[in-house]
C-alpha cells in the first residue's frame, strides 16, 4: 500500500510540494516564534543567568531581578563562614536618570558590581575591561544603547542621577527585558550614583564551596536571614520571567500567532491531501471495490501525509537552522533551542494526521459500487 | 461438482423520482465450482446490478445470495469489504488500474490489501504477469501500456490475491476483436487452470463461443441460453497459444 500512496502522492508533484511547504511555513513559523519569545524571557532573567552566582539572596518579596528592593547589606555576616558558603558579595540594581545633551532624559539601570571578584559583571566588552569599573566615577554603558544615550565616547562625561559619571567601558550586546539602558559600575558608584541608602544593598550573591549541595545549602542560608528570601538562580529566573510573562500577557500574543502559522499549515497540508484525493478518487473506489477497508484507507492518506510532514520538517529545518547562523539582534535575540526544533517537528507532524482526516472522511463516502455502476 | 454461488428470489430496484423501477425480480440461478458463466441481455437490463450485487457492492432488495456457503446478502459493509478482499477477483470495464503504479505494483496490490508478505507478493505477481504474457512489461507504467495489456494486467490483479470467484463486467467493451478475445481467453485460461468461477458480463457476441454456459437477462428475468460449445465439465477448454492463434488467423481470414 506504501507504493501506492507515495507513487499516487509523488505524480502530482504541485500538490505535494504545495503541502510541505505548508508545513515547513508552520515550522518556521513556529521556531521563529518560540525562539523570539524564549530570546524575551531569556532578557528577563540575564542579569541572573551570566552572574555565576550560586545562590542569590534578595528581599523577601522580591519577583523579579531588574525590579530590585533593598536589604541590608550587613546580612553579608550573617550568611559568610556558613559552611559551605565560599564568598559573600553585595550586588546593586538601582534605578537612575541619564540628563542628556539638550536636556533630554533617560531611565537606565545603575548596576554596582564587585569588581574584585567580578561577581554580576558584564560578561561581553566592546571596549574596556572589569579593571576598568574600578576607577572612580567610572561606568559602562552598551552598544545596543549607544543611540538612545546619545553616543557616548569613552572619556566622556554623563550625569546620572544628578551626579557626574565617567563612560570608561563599552559593553556588547547586554539588554534586559524592557530595555532600560545598563550601566555597570563597582559597588560604591553604584550606591552613589543611584543614591541608594547607606548600608543597603540590593542582592548578596553567594559562591558556593565546591561540590556543595545548593539545595541544602539554600535552606542552612534561608533560616540565618528569614526575613530574605534564597533563590538558585534557575528559580529566580524562572521567577523574573514569569513576572513578565504575567504582566505582560506576552505568552498570549506569542501563542495566538504561532497557533495561526499551525492552521495555516493545518489548512494547505489538508487542502493539498483533499485535493489529491479528490484527484484519485476513481482509484480510491476501485480499491474499495477491490475490498480496501477504512484501515487501509486510513493508513494511504497517513503515509501519504507524514511524508509530507517529513519533507516539509527537511525544508523548515534548514531554513531554521540557517536563520539560527544568521540572525544576531540583541534587542530581538531569537533563541531556538534543539528542543524547540524537535517540539515543531512534533507539532507539524501531529498537524499533518490531523489534516488527513479531511481526505479520509471523503474517501469514506464513496460508494464502491460506482466502479461497476458508472 | 458443488455450486459455488446460489441466488434464490433476488429482487432489485431503484428509486426513480417518487416511484421504484424493478430491475431484477425474482431472478435465481446457481454456479458450479469452475465454471465460467456469461451475463448477457440488452443495455438496461440490470446485468450490472446483478454482478454488484454478486460482488458484494450493492445490497438486494430481497432475496438471498449464498457465495461459498456464506449468506453474502447479509453481510455489513465491513464483512462485504473482507469477503471481497480474499474471495472475489474484478475485472472492471475500464480496467480502473492504478496509474501512478507500474504493471507489477497494479498487480500486487489485492495481496497488498491482504497484507502478504511483500517478496511473496512479488514473485506471485510476476508469475502473474507472465501467464499473461506481460512479464517484459512489469515494470511499465499502466499508462504505457496498450489497451489489450492493460486489460491483461486487470485480469492478472483479479487472480492475484487467489480468489474463489472472478467477476467481469463488460471486460472486452474497450477492446478490438482480437485483443477482446485474447483478453478473455486469457482470462478463462487462468481460471481454469486455478479452479475459479468466473462470471463474465457482456454485450460481445464475438467472446460467446469462450463460455461454458450463458444466461440472458430480459425484463427482470433470466432465461438459459445453450452457450459454449462444451459443457464445462466434459473437456477443458484447450486454450494454449497454438488455439489463440488459430482463432487470430480465423478472424483475418472472416474478415
Ligand atoms: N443508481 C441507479 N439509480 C436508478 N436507476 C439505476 C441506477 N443504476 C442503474 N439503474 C437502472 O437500472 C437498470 C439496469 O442497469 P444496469 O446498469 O444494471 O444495466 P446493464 O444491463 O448493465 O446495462 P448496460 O449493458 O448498458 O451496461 C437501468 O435501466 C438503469 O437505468
Ligand atoms: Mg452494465
Amino acid at each position: 500500500m506504501l507504493a501506492f500512496a507515495l507513487k499516487t502522492l509523488f505524480c502530482d508533484r504541485s500538490k505535494a510540494l504545495a503541502g510541505s511547504l505548508g508545513v515547513a511555513f508552520s515550522l518556521i513559523l513556529m521556531s521563529i516564534q518560540g525562539g523570539l519569545y524564549l530570546g524575551l524571557m531569556q532578557k528577563a532573567s540575564v542579569l541572573i543567568d551570566y552572574c555565576r552566582a550560586d545562590l542569590w539572596v534578595g528581599q523577601r518579596f522580591v519577583d523579579n531581578v531588574d525590579l530590585a528592593r533593598g536589604i541590608p547589606e550587613i546580612w553579608l555576616n550573617r550568611l559568610r563562614g556558613v559552611p559551605g558558603v565560599a564568598d559573600v558579595r553585595p550586588y546593586l540594581v538601582g534605578k537612575g536618570t541619564a540628563t542628556l545633551d539638550g536636556g533630554r532624559m533617560e531611565d537606565v539601570w545603575i548596576i554596582g558590581v564587585d569588581v574584585e571578584t567580578g561577581a554580576g559583571g558584564p560578561w561581553r566588552f566592546a571596549q574596556g575591561s572589569m579593571a576598568d569599573l574600578r576607577r572612580p566615577f567610572g561606568i559602562s554603558f552598551d552598544t545596543v544603547d549607544r543611540v538612545k544615550l546619545g553616543e557616548p565616547k569613552l572619556g566622556e562625561w554623563m550625569e546620572v542621577n544628578g551626579l557626574r559619571a565617567r563612560v570608561v567601558a563599552q559593553t556588547d550586546g547586554i539588554t534586559g527585558f524592557i530595555t532600560m539602558p545598563y550601566l555597570f559600575t563597582n559597588f560604591n558608584e553604584a550606591q552613589r550614583l543611584a543614591r541608594s541608602p547607606e548600608g543597603e544593598c540590593s542582592y548578596l550573591l553567594i559562591r558556593a564551596e565546591p561540590n556543595c549541595d545548593l539545595d541544602q545549602l539554600r535552606d542552612v542560608l534561608q533560616r540565618r536571614v528569614p526575613h530574605a528570601a534564597v533563590f538558585k538562580p534557575e528559580e529566580f529566573a524562572a521567577r523574573s520571567q514569569e513576572y513578565w510573562m504575567k504582566r505582560t500577557g506576552i505568552g498570549i500574543s506569542f501563542g495566538a500567532s504561532t497557533l495561526l502559522g499551525l492552521l495555516v499549515g493545518l489548512t494547505v497540508v489538508a487542502q493539498s491531501l483533499y485535493a489529491l484525493a479528490l484527484d484519485h478518487l476513481e482509484e480510491y473506489a476501485a480499491l474499495k471495490a477491490l475490498g480496501a477497508d477504512d484501515g487501509h484507507v486510513i493508513r494511504i492518506i497517513a503515509a501519504q501525509s507524514l511524508t509530507i510532514a517529513g519533507c516539509g520538517s527537511c525544508l523548515g529545518l534548514l531554513c531554521v537552522a540557517a536563520i539560527r547562523a544568521l540572525w544576531h539582534n540583541p534587542l530581538a535575540p531569537v533563541e531556538i533551542p534543539l528542543w524547540l526544533m524537535a517540539a515543531a517537528v512534533v507539532t507539524v507532524f501531529a498537524i499533518c494526521l490531523l489534516a488527513s482526516l479531511l481526505p479520509f472522511w471523503r474517501i469514506r463516502r464513496i460508494d464502491p459500487a460506482t466502479v461497476l455502476m458508472g | 461438482m458443488d455450486d459455488v454461488i446460489t441466488v434464490t428470489n433476488l429482487c432489485k430496484s431503484y428509486a426513480v423520482g417518487v416511484t421504484r423501477s424493478m430491475v431484477l425480480r425474482d431472478v435465481s440461478f446457481s454456479v458450479k465450482r469452475g465454471e465460467c458463466l456469461f451475463l448477457v441481455g440488452h443495455s438496461g437490463s440490470g446485468k450490472t446490478t446483478l454482478l454488484s450485487i454478486l460482488g458484494c457492492v450493492l445490497s438486494a432488495d430481497s432475496g438471498a445470495v449464498e457465495m461459498l456457503g456464506e449468506r453474502v446478502t447479509e453481510f455489513s459493509p465491513a464483512e462485504q469489504a473482507s469477503f471481497r478482499r480474499h474471495r472475489i477477483g474484478f475485472v472492471f470495464q475500464r480496467y480502473h488500474l492504478f496509474e501512478a503504479l507500474n504493471a507489477l505494483e497494479n498487480v500486487k496490490v489485492p495481496l497488498d490489501l491482504l497484507g502478504a508478505e511483500p517478496a511473496k507478493a512479488r514473485r506471485r505477481a510476476l508469475e502473474l504477469l507472465a501467464r499473461v504474457d506481460l512479464a517484459d512489461k512489469a515494470r511499465r507504467r499502466v499508462t504505457q501500456l496498450s489497451m489489450g495489456q492493460r486489460q491483461r494486467v486487470a485480469i492478472a490483479r483479479a487472480l492475484a490475491a487467489d480468489p474463489d470467484i472472478v467477476l467481469a463486467d463488460e471486460p472486452t467493451a474497450s477492446l478490438d476483436k482480437t485483443a477482446g478475445w485474447n483478453a478473455l481467453e486469457t482470462l478463462k485460461t487462468l481460471c481454469r487452470e486455478e479452479g475459479k468461477t468466473a462470471i463474465v458480463v457482456t454485450h460481445d457476441d464475438r467472446i460467446l463461443p469462450l463460455a461454458d454456459r450463458v444466461l440472458t437477462l430480459a425484463d427482470g428475468g433470466l432465461m438459459e441460453e445453450p452457450g459454449g460449445d462444451e459443457p464445462p465439465s466434459s473437456a477443458p477448454v484447450k486454450l494454449k497459444s497454438p488455439r489463440r492463434k488459430s482463432i487470430a488467423e480465423g478472424e483475418a481470414g472472416e474478415s
